[in-house]
């Protein structure tokens, strides 16, 4: 692409931040809100010799958010909850460790890479906090503290105005270290950070 | 977005959780022989108590349950009551009422103690025995409780009794020589210690000589 190119480009993609009404290019801030509906791939979370590997299968989140919209960025928080079901497997045997259900209160920020008309991509960034919610009885889960950092980094594909798909890549930072305490001999636990992919369809309002 | 950069980096250290060692050696009774069940199990206990007790066999088997499920690491067993004897893999009765196993290819002991736990090994193979029901037909029963109430003097004599035969039926062939672990020979507690914990901890990551 040559420089001239690349710089008609660049006046048209500014124009359509000035004038375009989606969700992340707005040339005064306005606050909006959106909800979302998606899917967590499931992932190893755990994996020792001597231990159970610890694995999530694909789950279910649904998310509330609202963010201060500009022509540059946006800025906003949200609170997501996701569920997913925990399996073990050792020596053969495999056997279900209930369902992690956790909740996601994160500052979130995102900003356009391309625009084209009332659509575009955007690249999204988050951090915050993961707590689990109700009793998982298994380790790392059962044991380690329940709030945990997370942070995001994702991609989202707005459609007009109204929806956006995203994919994001979280990773969540687990302490498994309660239990040991009080048993002799004592299982060894190690913090560690686990990944998470999430995709879904985003809906403004 | 150095910092999450950095966070992504460190992603590949997943955390890990090792079982403990065993706080005795699980298998003195048992001639070395590790047992247990398959993990993953929920394991159905049936119990059949003698309507003229004075202690209450059904409660002290619903405690020992509460205090064992407690124990697994990884929810590698969960113990629950039915009342269909051909569902059971546990048996548990008092024996002052008809036993509603019966032994197999095992002997019962004839003498009398507070409590015993038997399981058999199929013939050949690394399986425990199927036993057959008290009146016939087939079970999927290979470990049964036998309590007698008359060498206990109180409920709660009782509630330590059947959590410690619970705790044979779930893979701890020996006693501990701790006064205070419920293992130990003569229970004066109702709840696994944490020595206890850590012994049935470790028989659940172990490859196991015998399948109950």
């Amino acid at each position: 692409m040559s420089s001239r190119r690349r710089l008609s480009r660049a006046r048209f993609l500014f124009l359509a931040l000035s004038l375009g009404g989606g969700a992340t290019l707005h040339a005064q801030p306005v606050w909006g809100v959106y909800g979302e509906v998606g899917g967590v791939l499931g992932g190893t979370w755990s994996k020792t010799e001597g231990a159970p590997t610890v694995t999530t299968g694909p789950g279910a989140l649904l998310s509330l958010g609202a963010q201060r919209v500009s022509e540059r960025f946006s800025l906003g928080a949200a609170v997501r909850l996701a569920a997913q079901p925990v399996s073990m497997s050792e020596l053969g045997d495999s056997w279900s460790g209930g369902t992690l259900r956790d909740i996601h209160v994160v500052a979130t920020t995102a900003w356009p890479l391309a625009q084209r008309g009332a659509g575009g991509l955007d690249a999204e960034a988050a951090v915050g906090l993961a707590g689990r919610l109700g009793s998982v009885r298994g380790e790392p889960f059962a044991s380690s503290p329940s709030l945990s950092p997370l942070g995001e980094l994702g991609l989202a594909v707005r459609r007009g105005e109204a929806m956006a798909l995203f994919a994001r890549i979280g990773i969540l930072h687990l302490n498994p270290t309660g239990t040991s305490s009080s048993t002799p001999g004592a299982a060894a636990a190690n913090s560690g950070w686990v990944r998470r992919l999430t995709v879904g369809l985003r809906v403004f309002r | 977005m150095l910092l999450v950069s950095a966070m992504m980096a460190s992603a590949c250290e997943s955390p890990s959780v090792m079982r403990p060692d065993a706080a005795y050696d699980p298998t003195t009774l048992t001639q070395g022989t590790l047992y247990r069940w398959a993990n993953g199990r929920t394991l159905l206990v049936f119990v059949a108590a003698d309507p003229g007790s004075p202690y209450d066999l059904g409660l002290a088997v619903r405690q020992a349950h509460v205090r064992w499920n407690a124990v697994p690491q990884f929810t590698e067993f969960e113990l629950r009551t039915t009342t269909d004897l051909t569902q059971a893999d546990i048996v548990v009765y008092d024996r002052a009422v008809t036993a509603p196993i019966s032994p197999g290819s095992c002997t019962f002991d004839p003498r009398s103690s507070a409590g015993y736990t038997y399981f058999c090994a199929e013939t050949g193979s690394a399986r425990a025995e199927r036993l057959p029901l008290g009146l016939g037909g087939t079970s999927r029963a290979t470990v049964v409780i036998r309590l007698d109430r008359g060498r206990v003097t109180s409920q709660s004599a009782l509630n330590a009794v059947v959590a410690h035969e619970f705790g044979h039926a779930l893979g701890i062939g020996a006693h501990s020589t701790v006064a205070t672990d419920l293992m130990f020979g003569l229970p004066t507690v109702d709840a696994p210690s944490a020595r206890d914990a850590a012994t049935l901890r470790f028989v659940l990551g172990k490859t196991p000589q015998l399948s109950l």
